[in-house]
């Protein structure tokens, strides 16, 4: 299968994650595309020139969006890979949604003028995320970071997509231990797809 | 008897990068509705500042500490706030940073879909704002959601009444 996973690993703990998804996805002999939005430096804010083109069913990506629209054009499994921040996703992850996810590609107009699904190719969406809280806290917070991508963008891929979630709480203080547990959840999870 | 201090301080915090848009419009409308007030406002547009490339973090912080009321106007994108605001969030709100002083938080953002479709969604920026930012204001502080659903379909007529409202909210209520 394709699959596409996209991350901002900021951290040591994200950054193993990351490199563990990409590489259990090439070892089971998927066709992995990485894109890592921390070296890529990716601004968080969408342009103006770009949010004036958003209007309309198709709109044309710029020269920077537009290899990050084709990968996700083919993709079948999204994987994404970050640390939740200020209970929420990380910023540049947010931009890349809005940035990328557009018109014609993450969803369509009906005649009515609303929005219907555009990414029915994609099977599957899992998420990898690390927080700096304990698990009582982030329900406490409604873990906003999950419910974006496993709810707001489950809502624009096919009725068979399914979902999973891969978290490490309390990041700043999980041991050995934990972190070879946590990665080791990563590769069944990934090995499954 | 009112325990709560009479509202005189307000930061607005504008995020919307194109100045024809509605949000930039209900924008105007808020200022507006303060000022008939008598509000003291100090007004910060993202955009204009270049927020993340550039923006003056120390000035932000600083108004951040004077205000008692925080007006937050924004589109809603992807179910929450967009990636410019949601970076003014996490580099306003440093970990373990405490605003006691605000008591009362305002979010006016526009929605694309119906109210069901962002409740299936979960409502992910109402609930950061009621909870997590919440939890870094005073105790008491209080949240008032004030949202425009379904903008994709709305009608001239509707946008008009709500921005009407709007104004006349600011002027009276905070």
């Amino acid at each position: 299968m394709n699959v596409l996973v996209v991350g901002w690993p900021d951290g040591e703990l994200e950054r193993e994650a990351f490199d563990q998804v990409v590489s259990t996805g090439r070892a089971v002999g998927h066709d992995v595309v990485a894109i890592d939005l921390h070296q890529l430096g990716f601004r968080a804010a969408m342009p103006p020139a770009e949010r004036d083109a958003y209007h309309g069913q198709e709109v044309a990506p710029t020269d920077e969006i537009a290899p990050h629209v084709a990968a996700v054009r083919d993709a079948e499994v999204i994987v994404f890979v970050f640390p939740s921040v200020a209970s929420a996703l990380p910023p540049p992850l947010r931009g890349w949604l809005e940035r990328v996810m557009l018109p014609g590609v993450a969803f369509v107009f009906d005649d009515a003028g609303r929005v219907r699904p555009g990414l029915r190719k994609v099977r599957r969406i899992v998420g990898v995320a690390t927080y700096s809280a304990p698990w009582w806290r982030v329900k406490l917070d409604h873990d906003n970071a999950r419910r974006v991508l496993l709810r707001a963008l489950r809502l624009n891929t096919g009725l068979g997509t399914r979902t999973r979630w891969v978290a490490c709480y309390d990041s700043a203080s999980v041991d050995q231990l934990g972190r070879s547990h946590f990665l080791a959840r990563i590769e069944t999870v990934v090995a499954a797809l | 008897m009112n325990l709560r201090p009479v509202s005189r301080n307000v930061v607005v915090v504008y995020c919307h990068p194109l100045d024809t848009s509605f949000t930039s419009e209900a924008r105007r409308r808020v200022l507006s509705g303060l000022s008939t007030a008598g509000r003291a406002v100090r007004f910060h547009d993202l955009y204009a500042e270049q927020w993340e490339s550039g923006g003056d973090e120390a000035a932000h912080a600083a108004d951040l500490a004077w205000c008692d009321t925080l007006v937050l106007v924004y589109p809603t994108w992807w179910s929450g706030q967009p990636g410019m605001l949601d970076d003014w969030i996490v580099r306003c709100w440093p970990a373990h940073a405490k605003r006691t002083n605000i008591r009362r938080i305002v979010a006016v953002s526009s929605h694309g879909s119906p109210k069901w479709v962002n409740a299936l969604e979960g409502e992910v920026g109402k609930h950061r704002l009621e909870r997590w930012v919440r939890s870094r204001c005073h105790w008491s502080t209080r949240v008032s959601w004030v949202p425009f659903y379904d903008i994709d379909t709305a009608t001239d007529a509707r946008r008009a009444e709500f921005l009407t409202a709007l104004e006349r909210r600011f002027a009276t209520r905070y």
